[in-house]
């Protein structure tokens, strides 16, 4: 990362900002008093405060940096990832996923399929996404003790502990409910000190006009949103088949980090509002991340290699005056803090109601969920605090990570999508879909040299004709099990609905 | 207890034949997808947003709005969904 140090202005507005937040977050404890509270927020959350959390979560402070990276390598296809990444998987998760998940009660994405197929599906969901999770929460934490180091001096390990204060003092007191009204302040500040940089940037290089007239001549490619189809990276039916098509909607309507606003909606429009709202502030983050990617290259063509991914830090260095650089790194650590929140609550989430609670101590008192909640969210803190330097010794398993995730989202995401639309899939297909669909993407892997674009692509559409292939030589599931689980089985009557409310909010695993 | 095992010996040898097929079939297909032009990917793109409003619009007004406070036609979520679709479409258009 561009080496500087913060100061005067700069830092106080940083540090300010760092003290608020966790002290902003505490306030909502006193609103946690069961278990349905901490996870859920008690299902009362309105539909945009859903909307600016579900964004808060889904742009890290690491997507600045390789987003802006990677606009300065590729151009403008890096703008697929917020677009026909996202928008269309946005409205499926919100008007078909969202609300079957809200109706049937359940706390997490696999105690939904297992209440749709059968508690082998749940468990194999449960520990792909919890692992995933737990890896993504090393990660975020790993980086964001690397920008307390560059930016503040703070040596890496405090930097460890100071994030894990920050994080841990309202997720672990005030669960769902503090992350989600942190994560609207901070989607705020992020926008501002995005915004600011862009505006400031384009200011520099003359306009969007400007801009084009110093990029174009050299890299004509950058200013289109696909590349070729034989391109090393990002060949254009990759990005559609596997990101638009497979990997966006398993990522919105799948997992949990994702869901689990919207599961704590205060009605069943919230909560397919929240998901649909989250689709605005998204088209725009191109703006905060891609273009500033562009006007680094305009004014400063000469970064080589991984210095590429310094193309943001480098903008915030030359570009912004005292002041504004302390509300960009705000910015930076918002983007950070918001995605770590809510990946540590919906780990402890899953792993609590998935496992503990479905298979070690079933029929506890609320209080002792809670309790436990809180406790595993603790011991997530200290994993991540572990696991995140050996994420600096082995810089291969970032990569790994993202090889497991198209491993199991593939094929989550047809078994998912046939569970809701299908009522002819049964226990049977749904375990064989995914089992099926997995041993696909590793075979993938193993045999030919792919983008895990791809790999999402055939892993689901394996798993998708394994699926209906079974489901039709094995036995239909009776229709009581399928109520208001799978389309066409939707109670639509108001009363129902009324009877709908009171499950979620009452209804365990 | 037969019964099942029986369902799981066959889903099993199923799974397998199907996965194993499946795998050889992909390569051919893998190659010929480096060959499309880029003109393409800017049709696909506009077809998915496009299929995206139709399909919103399949929706049933009464599922869009249940749970709504009210039925106001700003609670119409198929309108959200058609505005973000629509500045998608001028996007990829502008920047094909």
């Amino acid at each position: 990362m561009e080496q500087f140090n913060i100061q005067g202005i700069d830092l106080f507005i940083v540090i300010a900002y760092l003290i608020a937040i966790p002290m902003f977050g505490f306030y909502f404890k006193r609103f946690v008093k069961s278990e349905e509270d901490y996870f859920l927020a008690g299902r009362s959350l309105p539909f945009w405060i859903i909307g600016f959390s579900i964004i808060g979560t889904n742009i890290g402070a690491t997507d600045y940096v390789g987003a802006a990276g990677g606009a300065y390598r590729f151009g403008l296809t890096q703008a697929n990832f917020e677009w026909i990444g996202a928008l269309p998987a946005i409205a499926l998760s919100a008007l078909l996923f969202v609300p079957y998940y809200w109706r049937s009660g359940a706390y997490t994405v696999p105690e939904f399929l297992g209440k749709r197929y059968n508690q082998t599906t749940r468990v194999i969901q449960i520990i792909c996404w919890g692992s995933f999770l737990v890896f993504l929460m090393g990660q975020f934490f790993w980086a964001s003790s690397l920008m307390l180091d560059e930016y503040l001096g703070v040596p890496v390990t405090l930097g460890l502990i100071v994030t894990a204060l920050i994080i841990g003092v309202y997720t672990v007191s005030g669960g769902m409910g503090a992350v989600a009204m942190t994560d609207v302040v901070q989607l705020l500040v992020m926008f501002i000190g995005g915004i600011a940089i862009t505006v400031l940037g384009l200011w520099t290089v003359g306009g969007w006009e400007g801009l084009m007239d110093k990029i174009v001549p050299t890299h004509p490619n950058h200013l289109k949103l696909f590349l070729p189809a034989d391109h090393p990276i990002y060949p254009w039916p990759a990005m559609i088949l596997g990101l638009a098509f497979v990997a966006s909607p398993a990522w919105w309507c799948c997992n949990q980090a994702m869901i689990q606003r919207t599961l704590g909606a205060k009605s069943e429009w919230d909560a397919k509002a929240g998901m649909m709202f989250a689709g605005f502030p998204k088209m725009f983050i191109p703006f905060l991340t891609i273009i500033p990617g562009l006007i680094a290259l305009a004014l400063n063509p000469d970064l080589m290699g991984p210095d590429m991914d310094k193309a943001y830090p480098w903008l915030i260095k030359n570009l912004l005056p005292s002041g504004l650089a302390g509300l960009v790194f705000a910015a930076f650590m918002a983007a950070l803090i918001s995605s770590v929140d809510s990946v540590l609550n919906s780990a402890a989430t899953l792993w609590t109601r998935d496992i503990y609670q479905a298979y070690i101590v079933k029929d506890a008192a609320d209080k002792h969920y809670l309790r436990v909640g809180r406790l595993i969210t603790v011991l997530f803190i200290v994993i991540a605090i572990i696991i995140a330097p050996i994420m600096k010794r082995f810089p291969g398993l970032f990569t790994a990570g993202q090889y497991f995730l198209a491993l199991f989202q593939g094929p989550t995401f047809a078994i998912t999508l046939l569970g809701i639309y299908w009522s002819r899939a049964n226990q049977w297909s749904g375990m064989a879909g995914l089992i099926g669909g997995m041993f696909i993407s590793a075979m993938l892997y193993i045999r030919y040299d792919v983008s895990f674009f791809y790999v999402s692509w055939w892993s689901f559409a394996g798993a998708f004709i394994i699926t209906v292939v079974v489901s039709l030589i094995t036995k239909p599931e009776p229709v009581e099990k399928l109520e208001g689980l799978v389309y066409g089985l939707v109670m639509k009557d108001a009363s129902i609905q009324d009877t709908l409310s009171k499950r979620a909010g009452k209804q365990g695993g | 207890m037969k019964n099942n095992m029986k369902t799981f010996t066959i889903v099993t040898l199923l799974t397998v034949v199907i996965s194993v097929l499946f795998i050889m079939a992909v390569e051919p297909i893998q190659r010929w997808l480096e060959t499309p032009a880029v003109f393409w990917a800017t049709v696909v793109s506009i077809i998915t947003f496009l299929a995206t409003m139709v399909w919103v619009w399949t929706r049933d007004k009464t599922y869009v709005l249940l749970g709504s406070p009210d039925n106001k036609r700003r609670r119409d979520l198929r309108l959200w969904a058609f505005l973000c679709s629509v500045l998608m479409i001028l996007a990829y258009i502008i920047f094909a």
